[in-house]
C-alpha cells in the first residue's frame, strides 16, 4: 500500500514539475503555434482565449490536473492532434527498441560473465577496458560507426526506420552496448568476491568444477548488483533512444520528446514523462518482488 | 476570359509570350528511352512537415511534399510569369481589385468531389477562418477581402486594396485545394494528414511521424500544370519519403542505394559524392532572401548607422565563405538572392570587407577606447551585440558561419554573443525585440519578400518579419508601390531601390546563397525542378536498375 502511495507521489510530483518548468518560462502563444512567422495580435489573442492562458497560473494547473486525472491527456499543441493518438504509433518502436536492447544487454554481461571472467588476470585487464570502453564511447558514435560498416560500407542491415527485425538490429545493438559493458563490469566483480568467500571453498571441495561453482552458486550473487541497476538501465534506454532513433530515422518517444521540449508542447512532454515515470515505478516494483526469490536471505528477513 | 483579355493581363504583367511549351524550371529531361510505368520512389528529406494541412503550415518541406497533392489555380514559371492550370484563364478588372477566374470543368478531387467555383470559394474561407489557426497562408492572401462564385466554373477574388502577389500567392502549394468534404467532416484532423483529398496526380496514403509518409499515384489523373511533360497519369506508382534528420545518415542512405533522392546535402560531403559511382549531384539555385544576417535598429549599438557599417566592413564574407563551404557556394551581395526576380545584380562589388573604414567609423562613433579584452568601449560602455539563434532551427552549416562571423567582429572589437535557446523561448525574445543581431534566410519566388522583411508595418510582433525592426518611410513607400502596381518593370525598379537602400544603410548583411543540393540515384529519370528549386516529384520515373 505505502509502496502504491508513493508510486503515485512520484507521478504527481513527475507531472508537477512539467507543468511549472513549462509553463513559467518563454510563451506558450508561439509554442503552440510552433515554426514560420510570428503570429498576428488578433491570431495570438484568439489562441490566449482558446487555450485559457491568460487564467492565473493555479487555476490553470487545477483544471489541467482534473483532466489528466480523468485520463485526458489533451489534445497535441505542435502536432495538433489527440496526444494519445501521436504517442499510440510511438510507443510501441520504442518499446520494441528498449526490450530488445535490455535483452541483449543483459544476455551478453551474463555470457561474459559466466565464461570469461577468473581467466587470469590479463584477461580480467582486457574484460575491464572493454567495459569501460563500452560505457564512456558516445552512443551516438557507436550508431554512427554500426551504420557505417554494417548498411552503407557492407549492406546487410538497413538504415532507415523501423522495418521490422532487420531494422532493429543495428540500433538495439547500439544502444545495449553500454549496458553490457556497464552490467560486465559490476557482475564480474561480484563473482570475483562470491569465489573468494567461504562457501566457494566449501563447494570446490565437495569436488565441483569451476564451472559449475560459477554456473550455480557464483553467478547468482552477480545478479543482485545488476537488478539494483535497473533504474540507471531505464534511464540509458531512454536517454539512449533520443539519439538512436535520430541516427537510425525510427519513429519512436524519445524523438517525440525532444521535439516537444523543444516546443514547449506541454501535453506531449507531460505524456511521455508520466509514461516514463509509470515504467520507472512498475520495473522497481517489479525488482523488488524478483529481488527476494533470487536471494534467499531476502526472503529470510521477509518472512521474519 | 477571351483571348484577348489574357493577352492584356500578360501584356501588363510584361510577359512574353514564348508559347505554353516553355516549361517553368530547368528543362533536364533525361532521354535515355521512353519513360517507363511503375516503381515506388524512396526520398530521403532532413526536416518534418510541421502539419500535413498546406493551409496551416508554414515550413517549406510541407510544400515540396505535398505539391504532387495538391494542383494550384496558376502556376508560375520560372521567367516570372503565371500560366493557366486549375484555372483556364483570368482577368484582372482596370482597378487590381477583383480578379476573376474561370475553370476548368473536368477537375475532380481524389474523393470523387468536384472541383468547381464553391470548392474554391470553400478553401479560402478555410483559410480566413480564425479556427484554423493559419499563419503563413493566410498572410500569402493579402488584402482578401471576398470570394464571389459568379457561376459553377468562375469565382470572383475581390481585394480591398491592388495587391501584386495575388497571382504568386495562388500558386503555392498552401494554396492548393482540399476537397470540401474533407474540409467539411475533417476539417480539425487535417494537420494529421490523415484525411487530405486534393486534386493532384498523388494521394498521401500514411504518415508515420518522424519516420516516413507514403504517397500513391492516382488514377485517371489529367491536369497538369502546363509545361509538365507528362500529361496523364505519374510515371511512379507512388513515392515514399523518409525523414532522416541526421546528415551522415542521409549521405550514407543515398551512397548505399537505400533511397533514391536525397534532400539537403552538406556542403562538405559533396565532393566525395561527386565522386561516387552510380549517383549525381544536382544543384539549384533558391529564390527569395539569402542567409543573412538582420542588425535590430531599435535600440543601441545598431541604432547608429557608423555602426551598422562598420559591422558591413568588418566581415570578410569572401574568405570565410569559402573557407566554410569549400567553395560550394557564393557570398551574397543583396538580400534578394540572384534567382529572384527583381535581384539587384548591380550591387555586386559595391561593398565588403574593409578593417580600415570599419575602424575609422568605429573611432567617429565614440568607440575609440579599447578595453583589456580588446573590445571597444564607449563612456565605459562594451560595444557588445546578443546574437540568440533557435538551436532546432539552425544547421551546423550556419553555426560554423555565426561564429566565424563573431570572429570577424572581435577582430574589430566587436563583441557578439552567440546564444543557444530553444524555439518558444527564442520566439518572445524575437517579439519583444531582445536581440541586436538575428539571422534568417528566406525561401520564396516572390520579391515581394522584401515587405515582409524591411516594411515597418511588418514587425514580428504584428506577424510580420521585419528582422531588424526597421522603420523607413522611403522603404516603405517603394514597398506600397510595388505592391500596388501589377507593372513588373516597375516592380523590378521599386525593389531595385529597396536592395540598394538596405545596402546602403547597412539593415542587414546578406552572407552567403546556397543551392539546393540533392543526390539522385542513377535510375531516377525526368528530372525538372520546381522555380523553388526541389524536384517536380509527380514528373519522375525509374528506369529498370
Amino acid at each position: 500500500m505505502s509502496r502504491l502511495a508513493s508510486g503515485v507521489f512520484v507521478l504527481w510530483g513527475a507531472a508537477t514539475l512539467c507543468f511549472l518548468v513549462l509553463s513559467l518560462r518563454g510563451d506558450t502563444v508561439s509554442a503552440i503555434l510552433g515554426a514560420g512567422p510570428p503570429p498576428t495580435p488578433e491570431l495570438r489573442a484568439r489562441i490566449v482565449a482558446e487555450y485559457g492562458l491568460d487564467d492565473p497560473l493555479w487555476t490553470r494547473y487545477l483544471h489541467w490536473l482534473r483532466s489528466l486525472l480523468s485520463g485526458d491527456l489533451g489534445w497535441s499543441y505542435q502536432r495538433d492532434e489527440p496526444v494519445t493518438h501521436l504517442l499510440a504509433s510511438q510507443v510501441g518502436p520504442t518499446l520494441q527498441l528498449a526490450v530488445t536492447a535490455a535483452v541483449l544487454g543483459a544476455g551478453i554481461a551474463v555470457l561474459v560473465t559466466a565464461f570469461l571472467t577468473g581467466r587470469g588476470r590479463a584477461a580480467d585487464t582486457v574484460l575491464t577496458g572493454l567495459s569501460v570502453l563500452s560505457v564512456s564511447v558516445p552512443t551516438f558514435w557507436v550508431g554512427a560507426l554500426l551504420l557505417g560498416v554494417f548498411s552503407f560500407a557492407l549492406p546487410l542491415f538497413p538504415a532507415i526506420g523501423d522495418t521490422g527485425p532487420a531494422g532493429l538490429v543495428l540500433p538495439s545493438l547500439t544502444l545495449a552496448f553500454p549496458i553490457a559493458g556497464a552490467l560486465t563490469q559490476v557482475m564480474a566483480q561480484e563473482v570475483r568476491t562470491a569465489e573468494s568467500m567461504p562457501f566457494a571453498l566449501t563447494v570446490r571441495a565437495r569436488g565441483a568444477t569451476d564451472r559449475r561453482l560459477r554456473l550455480n552458486h557464483t553467478l547468482r550473487h552477480s545478479l543482485l548488483p545488476a537488478l539494483t541497476l535497473t533504474g540507471w538501465i531505464l534511464g540509458m534506454l531512454i536517454g539512449g533512444a533520443v539519439l538512436i532513433e535520430n541516427v537510425f530515422a525510427r519513429p519512436g518517444l524519445g524523438r517525440v520528446l525532444v521535439a516537444a521540449a523543444a516546443g514547449r508542447d506541454l501535453p506531449v512532454v507531460t505524456a511521455v514523462v508520466l509514461l516514463s515515470a509509470t515504467a520507472f515505478v512498475a520495473i522497481n516494483l517489479v525488482v523488488d518482488l524478483v529481488l527476494p526469490v533470487v536471494d534467499p536471505r531476502l526472503r529470510a528477513e521477509a518472512d521474519r | 476570359m477571351s483571348p484577348h483579355s489574357r493577352r492584356s493581363f500578360l501584356a501588363l504583367s510584361g510577359a512574353t509570350l514564348l508559347g505554353l511549351a516553355g516549361c517553368g524550371g530547368v528543362q533536364r529531361l533525361n532521354t535515355s528511352g521512353p519513360p517507363r510505368k511503375g516503381g515506388t520512389l524512396r526520398f530521403a528529406v532532413a526536416t518534418q512537415a510541421d502539419s500535413w494541412d498546406p493551409h496551416v503550415a508554414a515550413t517549406d518541406i510541407t510544400a515540396v511534399l505535398l505539391r504532387p497533392v495538391f494542383d494550384s489555380l496558376v502556376s508560375y514559371g520560372a521567367d516570372g510569369t503565371f500560366r493557366p492550370w486549375l484555372a483556364t484563364g483570368w482577368t484582372v478588372s482596370p482597378d487590381g481589385l477583383a480578379y476573376t477566374f474561370r475553370l476548368r470543368g473536368d477537375v475532380t478531387f481524389s474523393d470523387g468531389e468536384p472541383f468547381n467555383a464553391a470548392a474554391v470559394r470553400d478553401n479560402l474561407a478555410h483559410i480566413l477562418d480564425p479556427a484554423t489557426k493559419s499563419g503563413f497562408p493566410l498572410a500569402l492572401l493579402g488584402p482578401l477581402a471576398k470570394v464571389d462564385v459568379t457561376g459553377e466554373h468562375t469565382v470572383v477574388l475581390r481585394m480591398s486594396e491592388p495587391y501584386s502577389s495575388l497571382l504568386y500567392a495562388l500558386s503555392t502549394t498552401y494554396l492548393g485545394f482540399i476537397s470540401p468534404r474533407s474540409l467539411r467532416e475533417h476539417g480539425k484532423e487535417l494537420a494529421s494528414g490523415r484525411f487530405l483529398a486534393g486534386t493532384g496526380p498523388f494521394t498521401l496514403e500514411s504518415v508515420v511521424p518522424n519516420q516516413e509518409a507514403v504517397f500513391r499515384r492516382r488514377p485517371g489523373y489529367r491536369w497538369p500544370a502546363p509545361g509538365s511533360p507528362n500529361p496523364g497519369e505519374s510515371y511512379v506508382d507512388g513515392y515514399r519519403v523518409s525523414f532522416l534528420p541526421e546528415d551522415q545518415t542521409r549521405v550514407g542512405a543515398v551512397g548505399s542505394g537505400q533511397v533514391d533522392v536525397a534532400d539537403e546535402m552538406p556542403s562538405a560531403r559533396l565532393s566525395t559524392l561527386r565522386k561516387q559511382a552510380g549517383m549525381r549531384i544536382e544543384q539549384n539555385p533558391v529564390p527569395g532572401s539569402p542567409y543573412s544576417y538582420y542588425l535590430n535598429v531599435s535600440r543601441p549599438p545598431f541604432n547608429d548607422p557608423a555602426v551598422r557599417r562598420a559591422v558591413q566592413a568588418s566581415i570578410d564574407l569572401d574568405a570565410i565563405v569559402k573557407g566554410v563551404f569549400r567553395g560550394e557556394y557564393q557570398r551574397a551581395w543583396s538580400v534578394l538572392t540572384p534567382k529572384t526576380p527583381g535581384y539587384a545584380a548591380d550591387l555586386a562589388g559595391t561593398w565588403g570587407y574593409s578593417p580600415e573604414t570599419a575602424a575609422r567609423l568605429l573611432d567617429g562613433a565614440g568607440y575609440s577606447q579599447r578595453d583589456g579584452d580588446g573590445y571597444r568601449v564607449r563612456g565605459g560602455v562594451r560595444l557588445r551585440a546578443e546574437f540568440p539563434f533557435a538551436a532546432d532551427y539552425s544547421t551546423a552549416d550556419r553555426r560554423t558561419f555565426d561564429v566565424a562571423l563573431q570572429d570577424s567582429l572581435r577582430k574589430a572589437g566587436i563583441e557578439v554573443v552567440l546564444t543557444a535557446v530553444d524555439s518558444a523561448e527564442f520566439a518572445s525574445r524575437v517579439i519583444a525585440g531582445e536581440y541586436d543581431v538575428k539571422s534568417v534566410a528566406w525561401a520564396s519566388a516572390d520579391p515581394a519578400v522584401l515587405r515582409e522583411l524591411f516594411h515597418s508595418k511588418r514587425f514580428l510582433a504584428e506577424g510580420g518579419s521585419n528582422q531588424g525592426r526597421v522603420r523607413d518611410p522611403q522603404l516603405d513607400a517603394w514597398l506600397d508601390a510595388a505592391r500596388a502596381t501589377l507593372d513588373p518593370h516597375e516592380q523590378s525598379r521599386l525593389y531595385g531601390q529597396v536592395q540598394h537602400r538596405v545596402i546602403e544603410q547597412a539593415y542587414a548583411i546578406p552572407a552567403y546563397t546556397a543551392p539546393r543540393s540533392l543526390a539522385l540515384a542513377e535510375r531516377v529519370r525526368g528530372v525538372r525542378y520546381e522555380v523553388s528549386g526541389t524536384p517536380a516529384l509527380a514528373e519522375l520515373w525509374l528506369a529498370d536498375s
